[in-house]
């Protein structure tokens, strides 16, 4: 992680608001596993007596690691910057993803809120393109705010190019 | 914005009465086939009986299918489609003339016998059966096509348009394949799938066949020869044998080529028309597309290994969705020269792919990183074998020659060019491919990394296009990570 981009170039970071949007997506995601390998364990102690609790605890450690440290990385890795005529967009840890969009391609905009985000007030603004790759483009994180100021500012150009 | 008063309005008209004709003889082969399935079921049934209950079965399904005619009309007014549908619950669906991306045609055996045809409107919309009027003749078709085309073309009064339309079918076609050409096609079409098919029945076919029939003892034996003295006749036998297979092999080879050719590209024809290109193919099922110029997103001129070097080149190209299969790329000239080729692009007013000499390579650093995870397999292969089965090694050794020459080869065959507003993409080793992206059809570009490219220092170039096949980008990869960023720099300066 020697060369940062969100740090080298002048990218807006997300709402820090978005750290616990993923911070509690990943625990919901993650308790599925966590439970069905507790009860696992329950079933294996009577087998296997001397380890009795261990995976579980290897377990629930590595699911709080993930929860504590992961959601921080990943937002780390999120940036978004609004051009005069484009959007860039860069995020993923392992995956770096670095996409621009022009404006003059944005087929329709959604500005999108689901529970989690709801209960933080954060929002996802969703670009849709005609083309088949990258037909939409998603910036999570976004203050309600923003995400409407920028749906208006991208529109305004769709816009302005329609013949 | 029409200058010609709007159409008449005219009165609801009914599909050509050969749609009944020919609904039952696409049902024939049902009752047909069935009649065995109800003797089975019916066993204390006389035949004459049996015969009688496929005959009323058959009368009902005319019979639906007759109301279901009488029920089913369509009208063009006011600048729109109206189908009505429907025989207890009507349907009326309304198309508005503006929303219709495209009209097809297409004739399959049993409507070119009627000379009638299906006359299909794509609106854009995801489902591909919007507008589908089976059949209708093949005036009212073209009729219908015109009247369609020359609202699209909006400002231009209907009545210039259509004079345009009609020249068109005068002019000479852009691309046409006669029968020499289509018999070059076929041979070059060599395809061994029709064989593996032939190869399963042979499975069962041989063991009906008494093998002592191919066993050349056989006939010695019936001739009273001495086996001893009849040794050369068994070695020119096996001789014979493996020719025949061969022989056999290659002409099942040419000819599923030959056919799969020829049902298809039969009468190939590409014209300009007013609105674009107009494609007519197809031996048994003829179709009939056009491909507006407007809609158009890309090229793709392709070839193949062997044909490259005879100077055999394909053209397809990219559209928005425009014969219900969205995402498919259309062949505008399956097997052509260059010469042939030139005039179509001049019409599409899109660049020529330069010769493969013109293209930058990419990143020299990506056989390497392309070849880790092969190396990492190979170098386990090698060390199992060397501990469990030392003779495996030199099979271990081929595998990794055969993967290096892969790898080399791929990588020679990749490029890209960025020229008059123009990205070309070369790729493919058995097929090699160009495409040809003019730069405003660039919808948008991602810079991807993974974490072994990250650590080679390069990156891939996506580029997403409309109407490429699901989910596919347009890829330049492993390229130096700087030079990708710059790429994509200069690509969106020039799409502006």
């Amino acid at each position: 992680m020697s060369e940062d981009q969100t740090q080298t170039e002048p990218f807006e970071r997300l709402d820090p608001r978005q750290k616990w949007v993923i911070r509690v997506h990943t625990a919901l995601i993650g308790i599925v596993p966590v439970l069905a390998l507790g009860i696992a364990d329950l079933v294996l102690a009577a087998e296997i007596p001397w380890q009795y609790g261990l995976v579980s605890l290897a377990v629930v450690l590595v699911y709080l690691a993930l929860v504590a440290l992961f959601p921080g990385r990943r937002y780390r890795r999120w940036g978004y910057r609004m051009g005069s005529d484009a959007i860039r967009i860069v995020s993923g840890w392992v995956f770096r993803k670095d996409t621009v969009v022009p404006f003059a391609r944005v087929q329709h905009i959604d500005v999108s809120r689901g529970p989690i985000e709801r209960a933080f007030g954060v929002s996802t603004l969703i670009l849709h393109t005609a083309g088949s790759y990258n037909s939409t483009v998603a910036l999570p994180g976004l203050a309600l705010a923003d995400a409407n100021r920028m749906r208006e500012e991208i529109r305004a150009h769709i816009r302005h190019d329609l013949p | 914005m029409n200058e010609k008063p709007a159409d008449p309005p005219e009165a609801p008209r009914r599909l050509h009465p050969a749609t009944l004709a020919i609904r039952f003889l696409e049902q024939l082969p049902q009752f047909v086939f069935g009649l065995p399935a109800i003797a089975y079921f019916a066993t204390d049934v006389g035949v004459g009986m049996l015969l009688l209950i496929a005959f009323a079965g058959l009368v009902g399904a005319m019979l639906s299918a007759w109301i279901r005619w009488r029920r089913f009309s369509y009208e063009t007014a006011d600048e729109q489609l109206v189908i009505e549908s429907g025989v207890f619950s009507r349907n009326r669906r309304t198309i508005p003339f503006d929303r219709i991306q495209d009209v097809s045609l297409e004739q399959n055996l049993l409507a070119r016998i009627f000379g009638v045809s299906v006359v299909r409107i794509e609106t854009g919309s995801s489902g591909s059966n919007e507008g589908k009027l089976d059949f209708v003749s093949r005036e009212e078709a073209d009729r219908l096509r015109d009247l369609i085309r020359a609202h699209r073309h909006g400002t231009a009064p209907a009545g210039r348009a259509e004079a345009a339309e009609k020249e068109g079918e005068a002019r000479p076609p852009l691309f046409a394949m006669d029968l020499g050409r289509l018999l070059v096609f076929g041979l070059f079409s060599f395809s061994l799938v029709f064989l593996a098919i032939l190869g399963g029945l042979a499975q069962y076919v041989f063991t009906w066949l008494p093998t002592r029939y191919a066993d050349p003892e056989y006939y010695l034996e019936r001739a009273q020869v001495p086996i001893a003295e009849g040794a050369d006749i068994v070695e020119i036998w096996a001789l014979g044998t493996s020719f025949a297979v061969a022989a056999a092999v290659l002409a099942a080879g040419v000819a599923s080529g030959m056919v799969r050719v020829f049902s298809r590209d039969y009468g190939f024809r590409l014209t300009r028309t007013e609105s674009g290109l107009r494609r007519e193919r197809g031996l048994f099922t003829r179709t009939d597309v056009v491909i507006p110029l407007k809609r158009l997103q890309a090229a793709i001129v392709s070839t193949g290994i062997v044909r490259r070097h005879f100077g055999w080149q394909g053209l397809a190209l990219q559209s928005l969705g425009s014969d219900g299969t969205a995402g498919t790329h259309h062949d505008a000239a399956p097997f052509a020269r260059r010469e042939e080729l030139e005039p179509i692009f001049a019409e599409m007013a899109i660049e020529m792919p330069p010769p493969r000499e013109a293209f930058a390579p990419i990143s020299p650093l990506s056989p390497w990183h392309r070849a880790v995870f092969p190396a990492l397999m190979l170098g386990a292969a090698a060390t199992a074998s060397a501990i469990f089965e030392p003779g495996l090694l030199i099979v271990v050794a081929l595998a990794a020659i055969v993967a290096g020459l892969i790898i080399g080869f791929e990588w020679r065959a990749r490029g890209y060019l960025l020229e008059a507003r123009t990205l070309f993409v070369r790729k493919g080793v058995m097929k090699p491919e160009a495409t040809i992206l003019p730069l405003p059809k660039v919808q948008s570009v991602t810079v991807r990394q993974s974490l072994l490219q990250r650590i080679f220092g390069l990156a891939s170039l996506l580029i997403g296009t409309a109407g490429a096949p699901r989910m596919s980008a347009l890829t330049v990869p492993d390229l130096e990570r700087e030079a990708a960023l710059e790429l994509r720099a200069s690509l969106l300066e020039e799409a502006r």
